[in-house]
């Protein structure tokens, strides 16, 4: 079957959507991941996950929403108790984590509830996208981009150096807590799209090769987003061509698209180093 | 008001008006008061040097000078301001320049000018986003600390010393009155420490500004116009 045989299926024109809108943006937290080194909030985050669907399984809702509810309320709860506790976010997330994971395991262990059912939270599948998912996704998407444009200058100062940005009056702990909810809802999606295994795959690693590519902040996010476009548009189109996994070819792609950033960054250091030189000669003239 | 009126008034000190005024000030961090009753004075464009060990409170002094940690009794008046409202440490934050220890580059790219122009954050000619005039004081700000062939460097890939110097660059794009020098040196190799402190003091005279520098290391003081030790919850002038 073709890509566009496939197309006029419902179920794959959701994935199609859902895996380009979250690439096309996604990675643009990635970036802000990776400066405000948030990597270990994703494992806390995933593990409260898993406690909102016990918790959900044990009330009778759909475990689904259970774990999206937790993940949402965590991130948004994550900034302020690292700052009450005076721990860093990554220290604070270890607490969660740890928590979360203890506290699930009581509920499995003294209600009975399926613990698999809990577990297949992290596994995922954009063919299985729902329209409230799709909504989900794309009013994140609106929302990144959004906050993005319209917070620039801040996060930029954030990111470049915390104390400069509380000395110049920026309002860094409203915008760390921003970004922190922002990430949180963005991995709960994701974990939906492509589980929870495989979710830097849209995060992360168009992200590591913006950050090589782009020489300031606002291209590194272009950059970003145009490598999750090709990471989540290439992935699908291997998927279809060799019938392969989704979510396993988009994580391939996305580490193929940081391994050739490497050298289009030298190509494009060595094209600034000899435009640097024709500029010097021309002032020499 | 806008930021552009706001960048209008300026601070005009009396002959001795004091630029920074602390008055039986106690601050600290939740129960643990690191200023107790401290009074303190720093007279509009002097060059003041305050001395300390590591850990001793220089940094929790800046930060009540900024406005960035309320205090739990006494004080405090910067630029004729006295920081009791957000809209005063607001406009007192406007009119100073900060420069903190050389940090960490971390991982985001940004050229050296783009970093300069965040100093001018509240200050921008669009509110949100630099115009014209933030662009040409930036470039001059560069020229001032002689970087300007650095501006579309890569931040991250200039030496210590390099990056010293357009941090001082970033905290005069503002057109601060008052300076604020929180270690400046540290880190840095004993020319790019001469060098930088060379280019401080040229600066506090040629701008009129007050200076106020923080550091453990005493040696970094002659060019003051006095220093002040800082002791446990005490802060007494040096006599030399």
């Amino acid at each position: 079957m073709s890509l566009f045989e496939m197309l006029s299926l419902p179920f794959m024109r959701r994935a199609v959507l859902g895996l380009m809108l979250a690439g096309g943006t996604f990675p643009i937290l990635g970036v802000l991941i990776v400066n405000l080194n948030l990597q270990v909030i994703r494992f806390a985050l995933m593990h409260v996950g898993l406690l909102g669907g016990a918790v959900a399984l044990v009330v009778g809702v759909d475990p689904l929403w259970g774990g999206v509810g937790g993940i949402a309320v965590a991130s948004f709860l994550l900034g302020p108790i690292a700052d009450r506790t005076r721990l860093n976010t990554a220290a604070a997330a270890g607490l969660v984590m740890t928590g979360s994971l203890a506290l699930a395991f009581i509920l499995f262990y003294k209600t009975g509830v399926p613990a698999m059912e809990a577990f297949n939270l992290f596994a995922g599948s954009v063919l299985m996208l729902q329209k409230q998912d799709m909504l989900l996704t794309a009013v994140l998407a609106v929302v990144i981009i959004g906050a993005a444009i319209r917070w620039y200058r801040d996060i930029q100062v954030v990111l470049f150096d915390q104390r400069l940005a509380a000395a110049l009056g920026v309002p860094e702990t409203a915008i760390r807590y921003v970004l922190l909810t922002l990430v949180g809802l963005a991995i709960a999606a994701a974990i939906r799209l492509v589980g929870a295994l495989l979710l830097d795959a849209l995060f992360l690693l168009p992200a590591m090769a913006a950050l090589r590519l782009g020489k300031n902040l606002s291209r590194a996010f272009i950059w970003a987003s145009i490598l999750g476009l090709v990471t989540a548009g290439g992935g699908i189109a291997i998927s279809v061509a060799v019938d392969l996994p989704i979510g396993a070819s988009v994580a391939a792609v996305g580490v193929a698209v940081v391994g050739f950033s490497y050298p289009t960054e030298v190509l494009i250091r060595r094209k600034k180093d000899k435009k640097g030189v024709v500029n010097n000669e021309t002032v020499d003239v | 008001m806008s930021a552009v009126l706001q960048a209008a008034s300026q601070w005009k000190p009396q002959s001795g008006a004091a630029a920074i005024s602390l008055e039986k000030v106690t601050a600290g961090y939740e129960g643990d008061m690191i200023l107790r009753s401290i009074d303190f004075e720093v007279e509009a464009r002097q060059f003041i040097g305050v001395i300390g060990p590591n850990g001793i409170g220089k940094t929790t002094l800046f930060r009540v000078i900024m406005g960035l940690l309320p205090v739990r009794s006494g004080t405090v008046r910067v630029l004729g301001r006295h920081l009791r409202d957000e809209a005063s440490r607001r406009w007192v934050r406007l009119r100073t320049g900060y420069l903190a220890q050389q940090n960490d580059p971390g991982h985001m790219p940004i050229t050296v000018f783009d970093s300069v122009l965040l100093g001018r954050w509240g200050r921008f000619q669009y509110r949100y986003w630099p115009g014209a005039k933030d662009r040409q004081r930036a470039e001059a700000m560069l020229d001032l600390v002689g970087m300007s062939a650095y501006a579309d460097s890569d931040w991250r890939e200039l030496s210590g010393g390099q990056q010293q110097r357009v941090s001082l660059a970033r905290a005069l794009v503002r057109t601060p009155q008052l300076l604020i020098l929180d270690e400046p040196t540290t880190y840095l190799d004993d020319e790019a420490q001469k060098e930088l402190m060379r280019l401080i003091c040229d600066v506090h005279r040629s701008h009129a500004l007050t200076t106020l520098m923080i550091s453990h290391d005493r040696r970094l003081m002659n060019s003051t116009d006095a220093v002040y030790r800082l002791t446990g919850s005490r802060i007494e002038r040096v006599v030399d």
